[in-house]
């Protein structure tokens, strides 16, 4: 399972798989930043609510101190009835107003505290009324004191009578006190909120961290077995092309050979076989061999010139289909060739008792080529026109120019071509007579072949004892600027 | 004209020598590199025909051998390598024509003539001194009206008097100019020779234009000038 997975791993393209490769640290990286920029987020949050939490401590408290300060300077003027005892109470009284009014506004987020701020706030101003009624009261006293002579009361009395309402102070103390103790109750709670978030932060940066790491590791694995796969292909394919180098030369050697040595003895025969014609011709003309040994030398000459021509043929397929990167073409107008294509086969028409015509039109006729390969295809089909049409009939060369291919037509009113025989005479030495004369069965295969490495197509139909047509379709080049002139 | 054909196969090399001193030229056969560049530096020829590969030492270096030595001799170069790399190699080293084997002799023999009208020294297809005109392509010698066929011997010897009038030309520069290098004439070869060719020259009336220096050798002295 494990090794399939592998090849499959294998089997992507070196894109996808170096693009995998970076990806997985750069995921671990990001997933990472996610999570403690989320953690750092909530705890701040916890901080901000852990404050918040302190802030309205610090005011209950200071509620309950000037509550107390208020209850003491009072109690302190109603027992002395000194005037500086006053001081804190007015202080406590300017202060306690303000610090309700902040406490109900930090509590707001809270019904509960909402509610208890209510209680609370309903009670200090009970309090507080108490307290001024009490304070009102002992002022009035003292007035009434100061103009009717001393007025003793017990102090005992005095205690228990300023003691009176003490019960308000301690439920508004209680109630404050409960409003604290929740608050406190919350501070512990975001606390350990707090904490707990802390802690987990850690663990997360910790697998991160982790994850990175064996993200990492992977990551620098599959490279390194990208790289020793890509150096393997890299080895195989040096190998194959020293090894396609080698067979290049080994055929270049090959032809070089084949032809020197096919074309030696063929050299020796010609001329020895057209010295001896030269010699011939010395002889008297009475003798009566003289005849019969020309005719016997000059088809020496005639089969030697042949098998030349076959030799010639053959390498040059054999160099053309071992070497098929042929230099790049140039750009090339057909018409100046066509006029040299045209004069040949009005040759081979009228050495064979036939009509010619041909026909192009006036404009550039532009292919990427070479005009002699080129030449030789067409030839090739103009001889093969010629050779196979009866005499009087028509061989007859055409140019039709379509938007993409520049078709080159050889049209003849010859014997045709068998249907069966008509997949098969491109190929070498195939003859659909094999017992005539003339011909290796080449011409077509070599026409084929110039055809093949000029990008082109070629085409034929024919139709038994009607005629023959072979379409060759070269792919046309746009002419560099428009020639009004033609 | 005298021509260093260097070939290493005999079987090609002896019937193009017999076709070219059938055409009247002096034909020098060679089966190795290294003797056909002794030979070269032994005395001048007025074509050269190279196979390129020789024994010895190549066509195509003997070839650079002769430009480098500042020689307008023409070459021609006559091999199995049929490439267009192979054409521009030996066109290159200082060819002046290439022909792929195997060759028809006419064509040879065509280009031949043509390398042979390409020389400096050129001057027509005709020989003529006086009246006597001597066709370098056909072997025919014309004198007025009358014309006859000489064979390749005859026609040799008598390019060379033509050539150089008025001279006595010793037995042994004939048969330097007249007798292929490995070939060692007998001691009457020059006087059957010169025979055949008075004969020749009887049938138009000039065979007195030769005459015979006793004890030295022949010289030619057209009429109008004694």
């Amino acid at each position: 399972m494990k090794r399939w997975k592998l090849t499959h791993w294998q089997m992507l393209p070196v894109r996808v798989r170096g693009g995998g490769i970076i990806a997985i640290p750069i995921v671990c990286l990001i997933t990472s930043l996610i999570a403690v920029a989320w953690l750092k987020m909530s705890l701040t949050e916890d901080e901000m609510w852990v404050q918040h939490t302190q802030v309205v401590r610090l005011e209950s408290k200071r509620l309950l101190n000037a509550l107390i300060d208020a209850e003491t300077g009072m109690r302190g003027y109603g027992l002395t009835q000194r005037e500086e005892f006053l001081t804190p109470y007015h202080e406590a009284r300017r202060v306690i107003p303000p610090s309700l009014i902040r406490l109900k506004q930090l509590v707001q987020d809270n019904p509960t505290q909402v509610a208890q701020m209510e209680i609370i706030h309903n009670q200090v101003q009970e309090t507080l009324m108490l307290l001024e009624q009490k304070v009102m009261l002992q002022q009035e006293l003292k007035q009434q004191r100061g103009q009717s002579g001393e007025m003793v009361v017990a102090v005992a009395e005095l205690y228990d009578w300023l003691n009176a309402g003490k019960a308000a102070m301690d439920n508004t103390r209680q109630a404050i006190d409960q409003f604290a103790a929740v608050e406190e109750q919350l501070l512990r709670d975001r606390q350990q909120h707090q904490a707990q978030y802390r802690q987990i932060t850690w663990r997360v940066l910790w697998i991160a961290g982790g994850l990175g790491l064996v993200g990492t590791a992977l990551a620098v694995h599959l490279f390194w077995q990208l790289e020793g796969e890509l150096t393997t292909q890299a080895t195989h394919l040096q190998a194959a092309n020293r090894q396609l180098t080698a067979v290049c030369t080994q055929l270049e050697r090959f032809t070089g050979n084949a032809s020197h040595e096919l074309r030696t003895p063929l050299a020796a025969i010609l001329s020895n076989a057209q010295v001896a014609l030269m010699d011939l011709a010395d002889w008297t003309e009475t003798d009566p061999q003289r005849e019969a040994l020309h005719q016997r030398l000059t088809k020496i000459v005639a089969l030697t010139k042949r098998m030349s021509e076959l030799v010639q043929q053959l390498l040059w397929l054999a160099r053309q289909e071992g070497n098929p990167a042929i230099a790049p073409f140039a750009p090339l107008d057909l018409r100046s060739w066509l006029l040299q294509w045209a004069s040949i086969g009005q040759q081979q028409a009228t050495d064979a008792g036939l009509t010619f015509q041909a026909h192009w039109p006036d404009e550039p006729l532009l292919v990427s080529g070479d005009g002699v390969l080129l030449g030789q295809a067409v030839t090739n089909v103009l001889t093969n026109a010629c050779r196979y049409s009866p005499a009087p009939g028509t061989v007859r060369l055409e140019v039709i120019p379509t938007p993409a291919d520049l078709i080159l037509e050889v049209r003849d009113t010859g014997m045709g071509i068998p249907p069966e025989a008509l997949p098969h005479v491109c190929e070498q030495f195939y003859r659909v007579q094999p017992g005539t004369s003339h011909g290796f069965g080449l011409g077509l295969a070599i026409t084929q072949q110039i055809i093949t490495v000029h990008g082109g197509k070629l085409r034929i139909t024919s139709a038994l004892g009607q005629g023959t047509t072979v379409a060759i379709a070269l792919p046309r080049l746009k002419p560099p600027f428009e020639s009004g002139s033609l | 004209m005298r021509i260093l054909l260097v070939e290493d196969d005999p079987e090609q090399r002896e019937p193009l020598q017999t076709a070219l001193m059938r055409s009247g030229h002096l034909v020098d056969g060679v089966g190795d590199g290294a003797i056909a560049q002794h030979l070269l530096s032994d005395q001048p020829y007025d074509l050269l025909i190279l196979d390129w590969m020789l024994p010895g030492k190549d066509g195509i270096t003997l070839c650079r051998h002769v430009r480098h030595a500042q020689q307008a001799t023409p070459i021609l170069l006559l091999t199995a390598k049929d490439t267009t790399a192979d054409k521009v190699q030996g066109l290159d080293a200082g060819a002046d024509d290439y022909l792929v084997k195997p060759v028809d002799v006419a064509e040879l023999l065509a280009r031949v003539r043509a390398l042979r009208r390409r020389s400096p020294h050129w001057c027509g297809d005709t020989l003529q001194v006086a009246a006597l005109q001597l066709h370098l392509d056909t072997l025919q010698l014309c004198h007025h009206d009358t014309q006859v066929q000489l064979k390749s011997a005859e026609f040799q010897l008598l390019e060379y008097l033509m050539r150089h009038p008025r001279q006595v030309l010793t037995h042994g520069q004939l048969e330097q100019a007249l007798w292929t290098w490995d070939a060692v004439p007998e001691s009457n070869a020059i006087a059957s020779r010169m025979r055949r060719l008075r004969q020749r020259l009887r049938l138009l009336g000039v065979e007195d234009w030769i005459t015979t220096v006793y004890g030295m050798g022949y010289c030619f002295q057209p009429p109008s000038i004694s």
